[in-house]
């Protein structure tokens, strides 16, 4: 997830020109970091459909306090503490309805289970079986991260789902760096306690290769 | 090194600066202890299952979206601010109540001194401690001031004296409910 300087020069510039009232560099800026606020953003709330309005408020709520932004932090990192924030109130709106996770990993609308499984394998190099177990494990790790508190789970998808540092992720959430260490301990902590019985038994099959 | 010390290095051991001290660390202890070692094994199988989470795709539209969304938003901000305010309806119907009530309580009063036939300062006289008529502050000049004001200020000080010298001896008044000519309304 790291930016080459190139990138982080343009990047600033398109910052700059949005703030002035560019849409055309603000739209830019929507398509370099929506994969990456949608992506968080799904991690947090465990719904496709809320990740989505919920992702899309956080660009708009960039845009409406962009004249706020003074470049302090990182424009990603301002990014990703809008979406933190939405995410959160979305998650704790969820759980008060008592509305369960919904897998990522289930068919879009229009794309049949086989289809799917079809295109992984395809992708993968490898057999739809063995296609099939890494799904299923992955769903497993999707719903042990779903599982951790509002206060674990931001640190683990921040850090080892979107790739942060430590430092952007403190940022991000606004602690310390050493309160990032202790919680991604113990967040990892509870998924291993939680994924045992899975890493006991079954081969870890990790980019499609085995690890001992 | 104790057990816990080592359990807590594991989640640095992917951070460069302390990568040989975890690796002598991992060396000496693992060695000793197998449930720690086993430990940090699990706790790395944990962290490359969460870094090998393939990214979903953004649904399609996204960018449009998000940009039909901005330039509403820029729409209604653009809007003249006291249409803006009285768009709401609940907002009109506050308003019109409001201007509806102030109105009536002018007819109000200025019917009963009609009927009554009487001064305004009568008119204070008959209102009981439930509903005195307070004054705020009153200039000094006796022989300046009107008759009305003088009876106002007599009773602005007797109310003050009995019922609420918080709020009157201190002129301006600081409670909040003003009534007919700037004066307030204990009730």
């Amino acid at each position: 997830m790291s930016t080459a300087p190139a990138d982080r020069d343009n990047l600033a510039d398109l910052v700059e020109k949005a703030k002035a009232g560019d849409l055309g560099a603000f739209e830019q800026l929507v398509a370099h970091y929506q994969d990456r606020v949608y992506n968080y953003v799904l991690r947090m709330v465990h719904d496709p459909v809320e990740a989505q309005d919920v992702a899309q408020e956080t660009f708009l709520r960039a845009y409406q306090g962009l004249p706020r932004f003074r470049g302090a932090a990182s424009f990603q990192t301002w990014l990703y503490r809008i979406a933190s924030n939405l995410a959160i109130d979305a998650a704790r709106s969820r759980k008060r309805r008592g509305l369960g996770l919904v897998s990522i990993d289930e068919p879009l609308e229009g794309q049949d289970e086989e289809e799917m499984g079809r295109d992984l394998a395809d992708e993968s190099g490898h057999g739809p079986l063995d296609e099939a177990m890494r799904q299923e494990l992955q769903r497993e790790v999707w719903r042990a991260v779903g599982e951790l508190s509002d206060r674990l789970r931001p640190v683990v998808v921040l850090s080892d789902l979107q790739g942060l540092s430590y430092q952007e992720v403190a940022d991000i959430l606004g602690c310390p760096v050493g309160t990032v260490k202790s919680r991604l301990f113990n967040a990892r902590n509870q998924l291993r306690e939680k994924l045992r019985d899975r890493l006991a038994t079954e081969p870890m099959v990790v980019g499609g290769t085995e690890s001992s | 090194m104790r057990c816990s010390k080592f359990r807590r290095l594991v989640v640095l051991a992917e951070e460069t600066e302390i990568r040989l001290r975890w690796e002598i660390a991992l060396r000496e202890h693992g060695e000793e202890c197998p449930d720690c070692r086993q430990f940090a094994e699990e706790m790395e199988a944990v962290r490359r299952l969460l870094v090998v989470q393939r990214p979903a795709a953004v649904p399609a539209g996204f960018t449009r979206e998000v940009m039909a969304r901005v330039r509403e938003s820029r729409r209604r901000s653009a809007r003249p601010r006291m249409s803006r305010y009285l768009r709401r309806p609940a907002r009109r119907g506050a308003l019109a109540y409001g201007l509806a009530t102030a109105a009536l309580v002018v007819v109000l009063v200025g019917a009963t001194l009609l009927l009554r036939g009487g001064s305004f300062g009568e008119l204070l006289g008959t209102a009981g401690p439930g509903a005195a008529v307070v004054a705020h502050s009153l200039p000094s000049g006796g022989e300046a001031v009107p008759e009305l004001l003088q009876q106002l200020a007599l009773a602005h000080r007797e109310h003050a004296a009995d019922h609420c010298f918080t709020h009157c001896c201190v002129p301006p008044c600081a409670c909040a409910k003003v009534g007919v000519g700037g004066l307030c309304v204990h009730g």
